[in-house]
């Protein structure tokens, strides 16, 4: 049999999602616990950023195990409103996102008149029914156009499958920064709407025909399954193995933290750089998007610089010398570090001491 | 983004990092211009919304 007849018309092979983290597999940040961030910095699950929560809304927000048939054992990403938004203002919104890093694109020629078709697949579940919006747009945000589905029956899964024209005008990035951005709208105003059927020159995020979610207060919007892939049509979810989708989250954030230990254990190794100052080695798991910043949450206390005689703890903390691969970490005000040895740093508990590093989009 | 305060932090007598106010959390953020914590920095500095604070 020839081997057309066997893979059928297909032409992209290996890897068909430009999403990472589809599954909502990977939570990082929060392991599956509720957010109710709304301000752009946090995510729902790792990539789905949480684009704004910008009006006088509120929700918790929640990576669940309440999945589509098609997705047995599987997560879906949760929004569960808490205050609601009856009257939307011009520039409210009310949205979650995906931003594909532009190398992770590039291929679909947008901005070129040989831009290519795309699909977006996904699974949705809502106790709201009606008209709601998925949107695509370039990273600078200057380009955008929504696309209508109906969420036909409350509180039931339903997959959707949206074909998007390829965008042959505007200018998309190519390299690591912002590439295309796919949005999933639950209420925006005026501002972010724009009508179906062609790209503008906005940031857009729904069509006027918006179903505003945040008018219910407890009213629940799920998504699963997400897909964007090259050609016209949907193929069937792609999953990959936890370690895959985790170690493609960790270009964009990871954690220095000892998860999972019950005792002591090490985080990182280093030196002294005079008797009340260290210096760690800290490799990340891959190569990162960016040079990333890093947040440190939990108590100094929690932490210590361990060596054959004696223990240190620090009062002060900063990034040093970092890179896409490594970073040092320089600890001063510590306590009794003796110069002539080297040092573990070593966490008193499991994440009571973490530092996230962000390369985000 | 909302930066509210940015300050340098430095090592041996060098500016090392900024350390910044963003979006209700302090982190530290390297001079790269692909990190958009750096590049939200300029530009507010550049618009003269936010002053980087010389280090101690």
């Amino acid at each position: 049999m020839p081997r057309s007849k066997i893979i059928g018309v297909q032409t992209d092979f290996g890897r068909r999602n430009m999403f990472i983290n589809g599954s909502l597999e990977i939570d990082q940040r929060h392991e599956y616990g509720i957010t109710s961030q709304g301000n752009g910095s946090d995510y729902l699950g790792d990539r789905l950023n949480i684009e704004g929560l910008s009006g006088g809304g509120g929700a918790n927000m929640q990576v669940v195990t309440d999945s589509p048939n098609d997705l047995p054992n599987m997560r879906s990403a949760k929004v569960t409103v808490t205050s609601t938004d009856t009257s939307l203002a011009v520039g409210d919104y009310y949205t979650l996102r995906h931003i594909i890093e532009g190398v992770n694109c590039k291929h679909l020629g947008y901005g070129t008149s040989n831009a290519k078709t795309a699909t977006l697949s996904f699974y949705v579940k809502s106790s709201v029914t009606g008209i709601f919006c998925v949107a695509v747009g370039n990273g600078a945000n200057n380009r955008g156009r929504p696309y209508e589905y109906t969420i036909n029956s409350a509180n039931t899964w339903e997959k959707k499958i949206i074909v998007v024209t390829g965008d042959t005008s505007g200018t998309y990035e190519t390299g690591t920064g912002r590439g295309i951005i796919i949005r999933w709208c639950m209420g925006a105003g005026s501002n972010r709407q724009s009508p179906v059927g062609s790209y503008s020159a906005n940031e857009v995020h729904a069509s006027s025909n918006q179903t505003n979610l945040f008018a219910t207060n407890g009213a629940t919007f799920q998504i699963a399954g997400l897909q964007f892939e090259k050609g016209s049509s949907a193929t069937v979810f792609e999953r990959l193995s936890v370690n895959e989708d985790l170690i493609l989250c960790q270009r964009y954030f990871w954690i220095l933290d000892e998860k999972g230990a019950t005792n002591d254990s090490v985080l990182a190794w280093g030196r002294p750089e005079a008797s009340t100052e260290m210096i760690w080695w800290v490799p990340y798991p891959c190569e990162m998007r960016a040079v990333p910043s890093i947040n440190v949450n939990g108590s100094s206390s929690d932490v210590y610089a361990n060596s054959v005689s004696n223990i240190g703890t620090y009062t002060s903390q900063s990034l040093l010398w970092p890179n896409r691969k490594r970073a040092a970490l320089h600890w001063t005000g510590v306590s009794s570090v003796n110069t002539s040895y080297s040092y573990d740093m070593v966490a008193t508990g499991s994440r009571t001491w973490e530092v996230e590093f962000r390369a985000e989009l | 983004m909302e930066i509210t305060k940015a300050k340098y932090i430095q090592f041996r007598g060098q500016n090392s990092c900024i350390e910044a106010e963003v979006d209700g959390e302090t982190l530290q953020i390297p001079f790269d211009p692909d990190n958009v914590h750096y590049t939200e920095i300029l530009k507010q500095v550049e618009k003269g919304t936010l002053t980087i604070e010389e280090a101690d």
